[in-house]
């Protein structure tokens, strides 16, 4: 049985359709904690009921039962991401990309649908190590940056930027499948499997035919925008604005704002070998 | 993000003690603290105060925080003014002003509380 970790949130998984199955367990895969010994909760999807009971279960209790035979799939997804939150608060959470260069990581803020998984996927397809495409966890004792590499969720409007990621699905899968690529990192580039110091926090947000462009962030507005991005920060404020304090003070911090993938990543990866060490 | 300095000050004409014609404003036997509430971090050498009821951050500049970090609830304004004029070598009536300024600007931002005045 393989035990999956999303933070330190830890699950099984089964599935009543043995394709599905095996393409949700290639999925998760980066998230396999072979380490883990002992049970965990399992989600159990199913979907061979029949009509108007496609289902996910969590620890046995329905998460959903739909009549749309994608529902449990888009919700397993999203369940895994926020228990993963509500389970890891010993951890500075927020919602933004990361991905590591050899001397450091750059944190990747973001709204959302401001384009984070798209940049990570840039950067990653350049040699930098994927961390993760929307949830960086931080160590407060250390402020190293954990991985939290789940597969990378592209947008329909991310699919022309990247044709040669499109998953090769069964055509049987195709109904259960919400629509959104999920993409393992280990297609696209390295993946970091220890913690990194933040070296650089890059606040971004792409903009349609806008000049790309990177500019020097002033770090108090830096530490505004992570703390806008922070989904611990209601029950550790302290412990969070003194964490992001002192990252912002030890990192170069700058705002990107895309309207060019490749021009993007050409700037960003100038900027972190810059920093020295990167 | 705000910026809490000496510029952005404004001088009441309240009712406040005036110790001087010329400083109308100036209010020197008032005893102001720093608001328990507000976390106060450092970045890039500058003083910045985050203040939980808003989630907004406040930068300071240096004079400013020279003066937030004096503000302990229990030294009246006049009492600060002259350790100020000492230390700087200002007349006590400029150090006093001074310290209204950043004062008066820590309270429009709600950053400091009065203590009783010294009656």
């Amino acid at each position: 049985v393989t035990t999956f970790a999303a933070l330190d949130h830890r699950f099984e998984l089964r599935c009543d359709h043995q394709i599905l199955d095996g393409h949700l367990r290639r999925i998760l895969s980066p998230l396999a904690d072979d380490d883990f010994r002992g049970p965990a909760p399992a989600y159990e999807v199913r979907v061979t009921d029949g009509p108007g009971t496609f289902a996910l279960l969590f620890a046995g209790e329905a998460v959903t039962v739909s009549a749309d035979p994608s529902r449990p799939v888009a919700h397993l997804l999203h369940h895994v991401n926020a228990t993963a939150i509500a389970a890891s608060r010993s951890r500075t959470l927020l919602h933004a990309a990361a991905a590591a260069a050899p001397g450091g990581a750059v944190l990747l803020p973001a709204a959302m649908e401001a384009g984070k998984s798209t940049l990570v996927t840039g950067l990653a397809r350049r040699g930098l190590a994927y961390l993760s495409d929307e949830i960086a966890a931080i160590d407060p004792a250390t402020r190293y940056l954990h991985p939290f590499p789940r597969a990378i969720s592209l947008d329909p409007g991310a699919w022309s930027v990247f044709p040669d990621l499109a998953p090769e699905v069964d055509p049987q899968l195709e109904p259960f499948l919400p629509p959104q690529w999920q993409v393992p990192p280990d297609r696209i580039g390295p993946v970091a499997t220890r913690p990194v110091a933040v070296a650089a926090v890059v606040s971004h947000r792409y903009e349609r035919d806008a000049t790309t462009q990177l500019v020097e962030l002033e770090p108090v507005e830096c530490l505004r925008r992570l703390l806008e991005c922070d989904f611990t920060l209601c029950d550790h404020e302290e412990r969070d604005v003194r964490l992001l304090a002192r990252l912002v003070d030890g990192s170069r911090c700058l705002e990107l704002v895309v309207g060019d993938l490749d021009e993007a990543c050409d700037l960003v990866i100038g900027a972190l070998d810059d920093i020295p060490g990167c | 993000m705000d910026e809490v300095d000496q510029a952005k000050g404004t001088a009441s004409d309240g009712p406040g003690a005036s110790s001087s014609s010329r400083f109308p404003s100036v209010r020197t036997n008032q005893r102001v603290r720093r608001a328990p509430r507000i976390l106060q971090v450092e970045v890039r050498g500058d003083v910045v105060l985050y203040d939980p009821s808003d989630r907004s951050l406040h930068r300071l500049r240096p004079d400013a925080a020279a003066v937030w970090e004096l503000l302990d609830g229990t030294t009246s304004t006049q009492e600060l003014a002259r350790e100020v004029a000492a230390a700087a070598d200002l007349p006590e009536q400029r150090a006093l002003e001074h310290l209204q300024h950043v004062i008066d600007a820590l309270e429009v931002a709600d950053l400091v509380a009065r203590a009783e005045s010294m009656t």
